[in-house]
């Protein structure tokens, strides 16, 4: 597995988590507002992955085409 | 006669070919089947016959034609069936089944299929491929395909189209995907895609509809077993809707048409995104509860000090009152117990000080008495004179000069002398 989708998976995994204790656990504001922050980082971080385009990548694979 | 003629006629077992168009397994253990023979048209029915296939055969036939064909006796199935031509006078011509070579049904194709099928699981390796992890983000996609292929352009499009902003990156692997070619062709690019070095998330192997005569290639054992060991997902998309190759057999995931398979890809994907917006929504909706609480709080709190605030006081005012009467109560208490201790005190006092008294009142008499018996009148009482000279008492010879006039107090009277000669003592 490569290193980048082991960290979708990962930052996915903290997600829920984060979701997990924020349900469970009753957060004061400063610990939620982190937690918060946090996981919506790392949802960025995802769907950045999922819509946008990574340049490096996309030139790979024009080359790969272009053989 | 009929009958007899008819024995004299087909006197041995016969094979023929024919479509099952009924086919019924009778209680009594007897399976009753009706045959028929299409024109070249395959629409129109030109032959039609009673068969039988009897309890004692159909109790073996059976299950040997289900093991070899993967599928029981049923209408619709062509079969080549050894039969003798028998007549009842009540119930007409009648074929009764002796045996059925399931090879036919099967065709030759069918029957390799199965036995390539067999072998790879009795190798243990049939499932391989499927038991590799589906990426979460399929997006690195090697296609396997003719470049000039519709399948392929209808894949791309497919891709294209409906991704809905979802990225996908694609490389082609061009392979020949028909005829003798095609399986080592397939090899091949499979051995490219490890070659590249790139990390890719899924294989797509797909292939524009053709006839089932062409799939054959996918039947190829070295193929398959190969994709049995393929290090990442393979999803097929062959185009074709009746026939079931190995390929999709062992495949990770196949589907019928390249179409399909692009549409996999972006549902796996989607499935992620709403995955993303779904934590996102709950996200929000748990940020918004705590700050909610969190408001609540803040709004009650005033109400709820002053409400503290109100107990507290009446508390401490309850106390108060309470060590208020307290004291009262034990200053009260003290007074008395200080008084009747007064009271006491003074009596004692009064008794002590009256005894006082008697005893100095005693002392005092005493003293007097003492002092009475030094006077003057007390001691010339007891017969001791008193000798005065110019009005002092004389102590001594030297006070008095020879022819001085010296007076003798007694108790009655004063004796008056003069003194003539004074004797000193020696003592003296």
């Amino acid at each position: 597995m490569s290193t980048e989708k082991f960290s979708y998976n990962k930052a996915m995994q903290e997600v829920e988590q984060i979701l997990a204790e924020l349900e469970k656990n009753n957060p004061d504001v400063d610990e939620m507002s982190r937690r918060v922050k946090r996981a919506v980082e790392l949802l960025q971080a995802c769907k950045k992955k999922l819509f946008e385009t990574d340049e490096e990548i996309k030139h790979v694979f024009e080359q790969l085409n272009a053989q | 006669m009929v009958r007899n003629n008819i024995r004299q006629q087909f006197p041995e077992t016969y094979w023929v070919q024919a479509e099952v168009s009924e086919c019924k397994a009778h209680f009594s253990g007897h399976c009753y089947l009706e045959l028929i023979q299409r024109k070249t048209d395959q629409q129109a029915i030109c032959a039609k016959a009673r068969a039988t296939i009897w309890a004692s055969t159909w109790a073996v036939l059976g299950p040997y034609f289900e093991s070899q064909t993967g599928s029981r006796l049923m209408a619709g199935q062509q079969i080549l069936a050894e039969v003798s031509v028998e007549f009842h006078e009540l119930y007409g011509f009648n074929l009764v089944i002796k045996n059925i070579d399931p090879s036919y049904t099967l065709g030759n194709q069918a029957m390799r299929r199965l036995e390539i099928l067999r072998r790879l699981e009795e190798e243990g390796v049939i499932d391989q491929n499927k038991e590799l992890e589906w990426p979460a983000l399929p997006q690195r996609i090697a296609i396997i395909s003719s470049p000039a292929a519709a399948g392929y352009q209808d894949f791309i499009h497919q891709l294209e189209e409906f991704a809905g902003g979802l990225t996908f990156y694609t490389a082609l692997f061009p392979a020949v995907m028909q005829g003798e070619e095609s399986a080592p062709s397939i090899i091949e690019a499979l051995d490219h895609i490890i070659a590249t070095g790139v990390d890719f998330d899924v294989v797509v192997i797909i292939r524009g509809g053709g006839a089932v005569a062409d799939l054959s290639c996918f039947d190829e054992y070295d193929l398959c077993y190969y994709c049995t060991q393929f290090p990442i997902p393979i999803l097929s998309g062959l185009g074709h809707d009746k026939d079931h190759s190995v390929l999709d057999r062992v495949a990770h995931t196949s589907v019928k048409t390249p179409t399909a398979a692009a549409e996999y890809l972006i549902d796996s994907l989607s499935q992620q995104a709403f995955r993303l917006d779904s934590a996102a929504d709950r996200l929000i909706k748990l940020a918004g509860q705590v700050l909610d609480m969190n408001k609540l709080t803040l709004q009650t709190m005033p109400g709820r000090l002053m409400s503290l605030v109100q107990q507290r006081l009446h508390a401490q005012s309850i106390q108060s009152e309470r060590i208020q009467s307290r004291l009262k109560q034990l200053t009260a208490e003290t007074i008395m117990q200080s008084s009747q201790q007064t009271a006491m005190l003074s009596t004692k006092l009064s008794l002590q000080s009256q005894a006082m008294m008697e005893r100095q009142k005693w002392r005092l008499q005493l003293l007097e008495k003492s002092i009475n018996s030094f006077s003057p009148e007390t001691i010339l009482k007891k017969g001791f004179p008193l000798s005065v000279y110019n009005g002092k008492v004389v102590r001594s010879v030297q006070e008095i000069p020879v022819g001085g006039t010296l007076e003798t107090r007694l108790t009655d009277g004063i004796l008056t002398s003069t003194i003539n000669k004074k004797y000193v003592n020696d003592e003296h």
